[in-house]
């Protein structure tokens, strides 16, 4: 156990892995950096270092660079997974899933039930999502809504290093397609890791708080937002749950449905666009099969309906705040 | 804000057994406290009137923090007020404590990492503590740091628990008791009280049977190896992989099942789910606890041929091993029923059992 | 030619299959006995049995929305298909992906697939999963002279070629891209742009099923040998439209009566065996008697066998959710 960052335990499982099962691969644009230059043959480790170190111990066979073609990328590992390999396919930024979805949603996340059962395909896609980096629009976006609507596609997104780790080494077991959502801002965040290897299982969300006033639901970064809030309103007496999801498909409805019993009010917060995100969707199961244990209506947390803004002065106010879940679990309350 | 084993580094009190202006009697529970391992009540180092209760219901707050007042019955108000003030303004709580988790330490026995924690080094009286199926050496929180301050004391994690190695390859009752007895060599023990719960029980037997030089005395909380009956929580425990279903087994463990919080269902999930342990704990069943859904071990008809003073302990709510197993034992047992305490007495009634181990020696 | 007996009537096997299972579906289809859609491969009957039999179990296809073709050449069991092309629950895909998702994994078969372009990148997929584990297996990807302008395809060529993986990509042009002609939509020419991605690339006569047999054994073998990818232009017509219920006003009849007549890689085929004296007449003509009689039982045990129910619905979405 030590303490390690949101990168390192994303690093540490892919490279204990890869050491414990000789068919886990990794491929995408600089996933080690420098190929065919005369520079350094691990320039890069992927843009925010994750994948640094594998190329060296692993070799080019298993850890490889290639051009930019997130069609033939994703597309190719696809391939490689229904015929014997598990691939962890880079999707560098989730916002150019446009030019590759169709092998996530139309391929890879069909196979199975299109073949009758009988493809197995053990893919793991990385991508990064998320604002605050200032990265603007094409770059800082959320999307995981749209995986989380595809059957077939499994949608994985944690709130912490240690959550991370385990999550991240079941996606790579799953034998199933898994996109694993990381927030960009998150990579150095720090927290207790064991140094073995562990999973976590999805479906299963983590109570982050414990109260019995108000739940927050929430997933990915914005997590740790909630907990920020819950620990900080406990000086006005309010007593404040905090719900992390940790996998979008599948989810955790039982612990959903107990948390709205426990509390009768809900705020969810979700970093993604307003229309059709995991909000709304989690609102109408709540609406659907805990009605009666509400004392409020359920209340959603998330940007406006406009693309992520440049400038920092408007990314701030684009972002959920913690001022904003606060004003919110006052006027619910009252 | 009391500190319960060395993992703690913040707790908060769930709920409050006597109002401010009730007399408190020293050693009488006065609060229930919860940390991320554990719920249990607190025991009034003092007697006095609770004067303040000073921190609200299920706040964080870190170890050593204030939590409740103390005092005689006419204590000025302003005084309460002023000292409280100080305190707090005054008060930084304790560092990540590097020199606390360095307490821990590793040893290879066996060609495996045995992970223990050893307190009270400048004692002279050794006493080895050894946890039960699933368990770790924080089991023995409300024991080992007591009993440290006139005890040399040793707990160990056995092999596929705690922080020692989960990659076995066998489970006997026998390679764990060469375990726990080289780990004794190994750190030159001589003459110790053996103290084990459940699984650890029957291995501290075990050893006792073998190695009387070693163990001069033993004290065991609800230990196997004593008749056949077992509820599946063992089977139970191993196959359950969510909240939901592990929390009713660890219940059955408690006779106060609110001792079991979502945190504490967590801590076990996140061992449970690190690789090796299943296949560790399915061994050991395999090879030590359970055999056509009874007990495997039986060291009953052995135990009037111990030359170690003995001590056996059972909650009359024990819920995995029925307490009739401490019934018909030899005379030169001595035996303790304890009421309202199930299979963990050791933390259910640690004020008693620290008791008896310090009697027993 | 250097083919033996045993393999010629596999060949010719193989294509009189592809063509009777096509024209039953062709009449099916339009007695309204099928549903969704259908897109036949009658005519061009010569390459995937060219290419195929040049295949093992292990070796994959990729293949496009006209897939009957190429799973009957991989091995697929028509009795099988025919029932999956009915919606019936022993079908081979157990009813739930029908003609554009048709797929045999044990024989190699990746999947017909409903998206154009979408064939090349998971044949770079298997081909880097042969490479890895150093099984010595090619992996061919079927695509259409419409796939040949994707992205997808550009990019798979290119990725095939800086891999050097063990892949094949026959385009196979019929000159026709739904109602387009590939004339009109394919720009430069398909042979140069393979090699302008570094690939081996040539133009194959696709009625001749011994053209098409001996460039794909040079392809494997460049395959096998690590000498990494070739592009096969091929060449030949499609008898129907591009789907079932095409009105295909967009060819003339002296075109589709010319396809018929002088462009069926069977009755060439046919033509050459005997004319050498490879194969005698009657031989062939028992072959087609057969297949005949095979074809006709599959489309009566369709119609006998029973749909999939309520309960199947949910099944085959995840290993484990």
């Amino acid at each position: 156990m030590s303490k390690k960052t949101f990168r390192e335990s994303i690093n540490e499982a892919i490279k204990q892995e890869m050491r414990r099962d000789e068919n886990v691969i990794v491929l995408g644009e600089d996933v080690a950096g420098g190929a065919g230059t005369k520079g350094d043959q691990d320039a890069w480790g992927g843009p925010m270092a994750v994948t640094k170190g594998l190329a060296p111990e692993f070799g080019r066979e298993r850890v490889i660079d290639t051009p930019i073609t997130e069609s033939a990328i994703i597309g190719t590992a696809a391939g490689a997974a229904l015929t014997g390999l598990r691939p962890i396919a880079d999707l560098m930024f989730v916002d150019f899933m446009g030019v590759c979805f169709d092998q996530i949603f139309n391929q890879a996340g069909k196979f199975r039930y299109m073949f009758g059962g009988k493809a197995v395909t053990p893919l793991t896609i990385r991508t990064m999502y998320g604002g605050g980096l200032r990265a603007a629009s094409q770059h800082s976006q959320c999307l995981y809504p749209i995986f989380t609507h595809i059957p077939g596609l499994k949608v994985v997104i944690p709130s912490n290093p240690y959550d991370a780790k385990g999550l991240f080494v079941q996606a790579v077991r799953d034998d199933d397609p898994v996109v694993f959502f990381e927030h960009k801002m998150m990579y150095d965040d720090e927290g207790e890791v064991p140094d073995e290897l562990y999973t976590i299982p999805f479906g299963e969300a983590n109570f982050t708080r414990e109260g019995k006033d108000v739940t927050l639901i929430s997933m990915g970064r914005t997590v740790n937002l909630c907990n920020q809030v819950a620990d900080e309103i406990k000086k006005d007496n309010i007593s404040c749950s905090v719900l992390d999801l940790r996998t979008l498909s599948p989810l955790d409805e039982d612990s959903i449905l107990e948390a709205v019993d426990e509390t009768g009010r809900v705020v969810i917060v979700d970093e993604s666009y307003p229309r059709c995100n995991v909000a709304t969707d989690i609102s109408a199961l709540i609406s659907d099969k805990a009605f009666s244990s509400l004392k409020a209506p359920i209340k959603m947390i998330t940007p406006p309906h406009t693309p992520v803004p440049f400038s920092p002065a408007l990314e701030d106010l684009y972002l959920p705040s913690a001022d904003n879940i606060k004003k919110t679990i006052s006027n619910i309350l009252n | 804000m009391p500190k319960w084993g060395l993992a703690m580094k913040e707790g908060s009190v769930t709920s409050w057994l006597k109002n401010e202006g009730d007399k408190i009697n020293k050693g009488e529970t006065f609060v229930e406290i919860e940390t991320e391992k554990v719920v249990n009540e607190f025991e009034s180092p003092e007697e006095g009137i609770l004067l303040k209760k000073v921190i609200e219901n299920d706040i964080k707050v870190p170890v050593g923090s204030l939590i409740a007042i103390l005092g005689n019955e006419n204590t000025d108000t302003n005084e309460i007020e002023k000292f409280v003030e100080d305190f707090q303004s005054n008060f930084t709580p304790p560092s990540d404590d590097e020199e606390d988790s360095n307490l821990e330490k590793i040893i290879q026995i066996k060609d495996i990492d045995i992970n223990y924690l050893q307190l009270g080094e400048n004692n002279s009286k050794n006493i080895v503590f050894v946890h039960g199926f699933g368990g770790d050496l924080n089991n023995w929180m409300f024991n080992q740091e007591e009993l440290s301050s006139s005890f040399n004391t040793f707990s160990i994690d056995l092999p596929g628990h705690g922080k020692s190695s989960k990659n076995i390859d066998q489970g006997s009752l026998e390679y764990l008791s060469d375990i726990v007895n080289d780990f004794c060599n190994q750190n030159n023990l001589e003459k110790i009280c053996l103290v084990g719960h459940s699984l650890g029980g029957g291995i501290c037997l075990n050893i006792a049977l073998a190695n009387s030089e070693l163990v001069e005395s033993l004290v065991l909380v609800s230990p196997i190896g004593l008749g056949k009956e077992i509820d599946n929580y063992v089977e139970e425990f191993i196959k359950s992989e969510s909240r939901r279903d592990l929390k009713p087994q660890l219940e059955k463990l408690y006779f106060n099942k609110e001792l079991i919080t979502r945190d504490l269902v967590n801590e076990v999930l996140k061992f449970k789910r690190l690789d090796g342990v299943e296949k560790a704990l399915q061994i050991i069943k395999d090879e030590t606890l359970i055999e056509n859904n009874n007990q495997k071990t039986f060291l009953g008809n052995k135990i009037e041929t111990l030359k170690s003073k003995i001590s056996i302990i059972w909650g009359e709510n024990d819920e995995i091993i029925p307490n009739s197993h401490i019934k018909e034992l030899p005379s030169n047992v001595e035996t303790h029923i304890f009421k309202e305490s199930g299979h963990m007495s050791h933390i259910e009634k640690s004020k008693e059992v620290n008791e008896i181990i310090v009697k027993s020696n | 030619m250097q083919l033996n007996r045993e393999e010629l009537i596999k060949a010719y096997q193989g294509m009189c299959r592809i063509r009777e299972f096509e024209d039953a579906v062709h009449e099916e289809f339009a007695s309204g006995a099928l549903p969704g859609f259908v897109h036949l491969y009658a005519g061009e009957e010569a390459s995937a049995m060219g290419i195929c039999l040049n295949l093992n179990d292990q070796d994959t296809i990729a293949s496009t929305h006209r897939g009957h073709g190429h799973c009957i050449a991989k091995g697929c069991d028509s009795k099988g298909m025919m029932k999956e092309l009915f919606g019936k629950k022993d079908g081979i895909c157990g009813g739930k992906g029908g003609s554009m998702h048709i797929a045999d994994l044990t024989k190699g078969m990746l999947g017909a697939n409903g998206i154009v372009g979408g064939g090349p990148p998971l044949t770079c997929g298997a081909a880097l999963t042969f490479k890895t584990k150093k099984t010595g297996n090619v992996a061919v990807c079927f695509l259409g002279d419409g796939a040949s302008n994707q992205g997808t395809t550009a990019e798979s060529i290119n990725m095939a070629s800086i891999l050097k993986l063990p892949a094949i990509f026959v385009v196979e042009d019929n000159g026709y891209a739904e109602a387009t002609s590939s004339d009109y939509s394919v720009g430069g020419n398909i042979v140069d742009r393979g090699k302008a991605y570094g690939l081996h690339a040539e133009k194959v006569d696709g009625t001749d099923f011994f053209a098409v047999h001996q460039a794909a054994k040079e392809a494997v073998e460049r395959a096998k040998n690590n000498e990494g990818p070739t592009l096969l232009h091929v060449k030949l017509s499609r008898v129907y439209g591009h789907y079932e219920g095409d009105a295909i006003t967009y060819r003339l009849d002296e075109e589709t009566k010319d396809i018929r007549d002088n462009k069926d890689p069977i009755k060439i085929f046919k033509r050459k065996v005997t004319e050498s004296g490879l194969l005698e007449e009657s031989q062939l003509e028992e072959i087609e008697k057969n297949i005949k009689k095979e074809i006709e039982d599959a489309v009566s045990a369709s119609k006998e066998a029973k749909y999939p129910v309520e309960s199947d619905l949910l099944t085959d979405v995840y290993v484990k959710y």
